[in-house]
């Protein structure tokens, strides 16, 4: 049977509309083809990094206790609510990167490496150790210790000499973030491994595991309290107890990240969709007279509004063909990527199958729904109305005679017509602005971003006002290591430096923190620096800095002051360090960029609360030259001083190290924002060329008439080139506004994501030239081919134009 | 009035009290004021009058393409001022062949599938039997050899004969045109005025807008439309 005469019609439409089609298909590819890229890499993210922290069988709690035996720990597992315990060990120490350059080290220590059962490792490459003086490290840690399996490295513990340790293989630890981004090692050994460093053999953390540790975090809370207390009760009490939130230390961050990502992606789908709306309207432009003709002989609306819905369902199924594939690969890409930055193993790229069918749904209803709207209206336009239409529109509203008179308008009626026109049609130019502005506005957020982060790094640099900080293996003589290191050549200044990790007080005086594994996310420090001190420049945003010598204040950052909920300027708080209570008053709110949660006081206030009176645990030093090579340099004679009188060394670590950890991680999902936002600048352009083609079309006779009172060919393409750009340059001013809000939701997104306050709202120098050229030249490329076709015809092809 | 507008056959068209103004930037325009008509069956009657008299508007009105500001219009037993939208086109498909003055056939259809359009439309006849019956009334009309040509392919006259095939697809009793002869040469003219009395002599009732008076001899009456309002009402002509 053949064609109903309705579909060959549409067929004929579509072969007419052959550019506007492709338009329409390439803009809700990109919408497809971003959100399925986004959703499929979030849920790939959120399921496998949820699986990956899973499978090791995490402590929902550690204890730290003195000594651990067999018989105590076989005790705990009788526990109430307990369902398996285990002793290890966690020490930290350093490792010889270079000849005389160190990083952290962080063991874990655990008798039987291959048979532990919670918190585990895979091992993915060579053995595990079987003698002592062998050593496994995690996967990402072998390049940040330039090692290698069957290679050795050179570890120190605080407590020991320099050792070589043979790494007979490499794990990986799905519960800590990757040794690149924290700049430390993770490394794997047996206690015998320990003593043959130097370090004490004995096991003193006590890993739990629990019914439901995922869930109420009271009753784990009670649970681990419970524990405790028997322990206590046998004589060996925690000095800590760390409940660490049931997720990998990245969990939180990633998914915020991609859920704004997510919801970016959305907004280009839906920018897709209202470019379709807009296309379409260009679509039934021109078949104006024929919607009237074929009501005219029998159609009703239903009929016609079916036939247009075939047309943009099949443009819909057409994208959806092409941006779905697409969109999977991209976003199993970035699942990878992201995987590699958090320290993932994917074990599956497979997405659910109801995603698959909601983007599908998405793709084909959303744009549906937009261009049901000219659809509609042009399918209920009444038919006198369309069968006497002229294409010379009385303007809806007043006519804007103001323009004429505008000094920069008056001289030429080419511009007063173009600004005239773009004003005419109210509805469109909302689109159009709306299509441009928003993808305008996110280009520039990203940018702006992109710059609060570089600022970021700017002012975390510029807060630290040291080369190198030096910890010691434990609080040591002030005076005697000043006098160490004063002499040393190429140090410009030093200053005693002591950080301690705290806890809030609690009533049963045990010290729970929620600090991860790896020791450091999640950890509230205490730091003590000099009054005067040149290295620290605090941001204070609320109260004073310190300026007692020896009073019970402190100073918390923006990270502190989230850990202690309550806590306010001018409130008092207790904390427990080195087992003992620390009751001071908070004086002062500073802001700092890229530091963990920290309370400042003043060394004299730390000696005299925990008793070491003329001691340090460290320094901070700045020297005369500040290259990569230089600092080694003089943190190793640094370290040479400070041994031969005596005082030992735990770990140094310069600013460039910490600056590498710091960092570029963030710019993949800077550079991410940016391709979004071209993307979106893409589809805003298809908007205005669709916009300016369909007003040329509509105004085809008025061109005509234009041209029969004397308008030359180089006039109308001034005044269509022109509207474009004026509409360009409106979008352009709604962009600046609306990326000012968007860059503070991002920038606070992004913040979070990295350990602080949101970053700063900066406004890119660089962000309005760029988009303006951009969107400028696209604008008036786009408006071009409308401006020739509209030049082009002759006055009687125009004048007779149905 | 209402007698003077009279038929001479049982009344197909009624139009009482009729009225149409426009509301527009410039204020209220009266394009049609109280008109009272009555068409009968198989009468074949022409609306006359200057530009601007009311006469498309008339035939908006006969058609539903347009709706009253007030009065009432009957055809058949349509009370067509009170069909909504959808109703009306489901009623103009079915009852009424409308005849434009520059034809408007879709381009992108051939001429036989612009006949067959109103038949896909309302769904008149089964599908196998579309092609046949628009072929059989474009042979009727002879353009039956153009029927597989796109109407830019055409001359004017064969267009507007296509047209008339158009109007003719679903058998409406009514016909109805608007200017139909104003875009023609006068041969042209003659011919498609004589399709027209044709079907008026097999039994359709035909409303012409037309300002053409050397046409009048084909009409059985006329009505003569000056601001709005009807002035000369009939004509004599058999």
């Amino acid at each position: 049977m053949s064609l109903a005469p309705r579909w060959r019609k549409l067929l004929g439409d579509i072969r007419d509309g052959q550019g506007r089609l492709v338009m329409m298909v390439a803009a809700i590819a990109v919408g497809v083809f971003a959100v399925t890229a986004m959703s499929t890499g979030y849920t790939i993210l959120k399921r496998e990094i949820r699986r990956g922290y899973l499978a090791t069988n995490p402590a929902a709690a550690l204890l730290e206790v003195e000594r651990l035996d067999d018989a105590l720990v076989a005790g705990v597992r009788r526990q109430p609510g307990i369902i398996a315990a285990e002793a290890s060990g966690r020490l930290r120490g350093r490792v010889e990167v270079r000849p005389d350059e160190w990083l952290p080290l962080l063991l874990f220590v655990t008798p039987e490496l291959r048979t532990a059962q919670i918190a585990t490792v895979e091992l993915g490459a060579g053995r595990w150790p079987a003698t002592p003086g062998e050593i496994v490290l995690e996967r990402t840690a072998l390049p940040v210790a330039n090692g290698v399996v069957g290679g050795s490295i050179t570890v120190q513990l605080p407590t020991g000499a320099p050792h070589a340790l043979t790494i007979t293989g490499a794990v990986h630890d799905a519960s800590l973030a990757p040794a690149w981004q924290e700049q430390t090692v993770y490394g794997y050994v047996t206690p015998a491994t320990i003593e043959f460093l130097g370090g004490d053999a004995n096991l003193h953390t006590l890993k739990l595991t629990v019914r439901d540790p995922g869930g109420d975090r009271a009753g784990l809370e009670r649970t681990s309290v419970g524990v405790a207390q028997w322990l206590a009760g046998e004589g060996h009490p925690s000095s800590e107890i760390r409940i660490p939130p049931y997720q990998h230390p990245h969990e939180s961050q990633m998914t915020s990240v991609v859920r704004m990502l997510l919801v970016f992606s959305a907004l280009t789908l839906v920018l897709g969709a209202v470019l379709t709306g807009t296309l379409t309207a260009s679509l039934l432009a021109p078949q104006v007279r024929q919607i009237a003709v074929m009501k005219a002989v029998g159609a009703g609306s239903r009929q016609i509004l079916a036939l247009y819905a075939t047309l943009v369902l099949g443009v819909g199924l057409a994208a959806v063909a092409l941006g779905l594939p697409l969109g999977i690969a991209a976003g199993r890409a970035l699942a990878a990527n992201t995987a590699q930055l958090l320290n993932l193993e994917l074990s599956s790229l497979a997405v659910p199958a109801w995603l698959y069918v909601v983007e599908v749904l998405a793709g084909v209803g959303i744009p549906l729904l937009a261009a049901l709207v000219p659809i509609d209206a042009a399918t209920h336009r009444p038919v006198r109305e369309c069968l006497a239409e002229f294409g010379i529109d009385a303007p809806s509203r007043r006519p804007n005679a103001w323009l004429g008179r505008l000094p920069l308008l008056a001289r030429d009626t080419a511009l007063v017509l173009a600004v005239r026109n773009a004003l005419r049609r109210r509805g469109r130019l909302l689109l159009t602005l709306g299509l441009l502005a928003t993808a305008g506005a996110l280009f520039m957020t990203s940018l702006n971003v992109k710059s609060a982060w570089q600022q970021n790094l700017v002012e975390a640099t510029a807060e630290r006002h040291f080369d190198a900080e030096i910890y010691l293996t434990h609080p040591q003589s002030r005076a005697t290591a000043l006098a160490a290191v004063r002499a040393v050549p190429g140090v410009r200044r030093i200053e005693p430096y002591s950080a301690e990790s705290v806890a809030p007080e609690r009533a049963d005086g045990l010290n729970l923190v929620t600090t991860y594994p790896d020791g450091g996310h999640g950890s509230l420090r205490l730091q003590a620096v000099p009054l005067g001190s040149e290295f620290v420049a605090p941001h204070l945003l609320e109260g004073k800095w310190l300026s007692l010598p020896d009073a019970d204040e402190v100073v918390l950052n923006e990270g502190a002051l989230a850990m202690l909920p309550g806590v306010r300027v001018g409130a008092g708080i207790q904390l427990r360090v080195r087992g003992r209570v620390l009751g001071a008053r908070v004086v002062g709110l500073i802001r700092e960029h890229l530091t963990p949660a920290s309370v400042y006081l003043t060394p004299a206030t730390l000696e005299r609360h925990t008793g070491t009176a003329g001691l340090t645990s460290g320094l901070r030093l700045s020297f005369e030259r500040a290259d990569a090579d230089s600092v080694a340099a003089s943190i190793a004679a640094t370290e040479r001083a400070l041994a031969a009188s005596g005082v030992k060394v735990a770990l140094s670590i310069s600013q460039i190290a910490l600056g590498r950890a710091l960092g570029g991680h963030l710019f993949i999902l800077i550079f991410i924002l940016l391709v979004m936002s071209l993307l979106m600048g893409a589809v805003g352009v298809l908007g205005l060329a669709s916009a300016i083609a369909t007003g040329v079309l509509e105004r085809t006779r008025e061109f005509a008439v234009l041209r029969a009172v004397g308008a030359q060919a180089a006039t109308i393409q001034r005044s269509v080139i022109a509207e474009g750009v004026f509409v360009a340059l409106l979008s352009v001013l709604v962009a600046v506004v609306v990326s000012v809000p968007l860059t503070a939701i991002v920038a606070r997104v992004v913040g979070t994501a990295s350990l602080g306050p949101a970053l700063d709202v900066i406004v890119s120098g660089r962000a309005l030239p760029i988009w303006l050229g951009i969107v400028v030249v696209a604008a008036a490329v786009a408006s071009a081919i409308p401006a020739w076709r509209a030049s082009r015809l002759t006055i009687r092809e125009a004048l007779a134009y149905q | 009035m209402a007698e003077q507008n009279q038929p001479r056959s049982i009344p197909l068209i009624s139009l009482r009290g009729v009225s149409k103004i426009y509301e527009s930037a410039a204020g209220r325009v009266g394009a049609l004021e109280d008109v009272d008509l009555e068409v009968g069956s198989g009468e074949l009657v022409a609306i006359i009058g200057k530009s601007g008299s009311g006469k498309s508007t008339l035939i908006n009105l006969l058609t539903g393409i347009d709706s009253p500001t007030a009065g009432q219009i009957r055809v058949a037993a349509t009370e067509v001022h009170s069909l909504g939208q959808e109703a009306l086109a489901r009623w103009r498909g079915r009852s009424v062949g409308i005849v434009f003055q520059f034809f408007q056939l879709l381009p992108s259809l051939t001429v036989a599938e612009n006949v067959m359009l109103p038949m896909d439309f309302c769904g008149t006849y089964p599908p196998r039997e579309r092609r046949p019956r628009a072929l059989g009334l474009l042979a009727e009309l002879g353009i039956g050899d153009q029927a597989d040509k796109l109407p830019t392919a055409l001359s004017g006259g064969q267009q507007q004969r296509a047209a008339i095939a158009r109007a003719l697809a679903n058998d409406p009793s009514l016909l109805v045109a608007d200017e139909p002869t104003g875009n023609l040469d006068s041969r042209t003219a003659e011919d498609v005025m004589q399709l027209f009395a044709a079907c008026a002599r097999a039994g359709k009732t035909v409303v012409m807008a037309t300002h053409e008076r050397d046409l009048g001899r084909y009409f059985a009456r006329s009505v003569t439309l000056a601001d709005g309002r009807v002035v000369e009402p009939a004509s004599a002509r058999s």
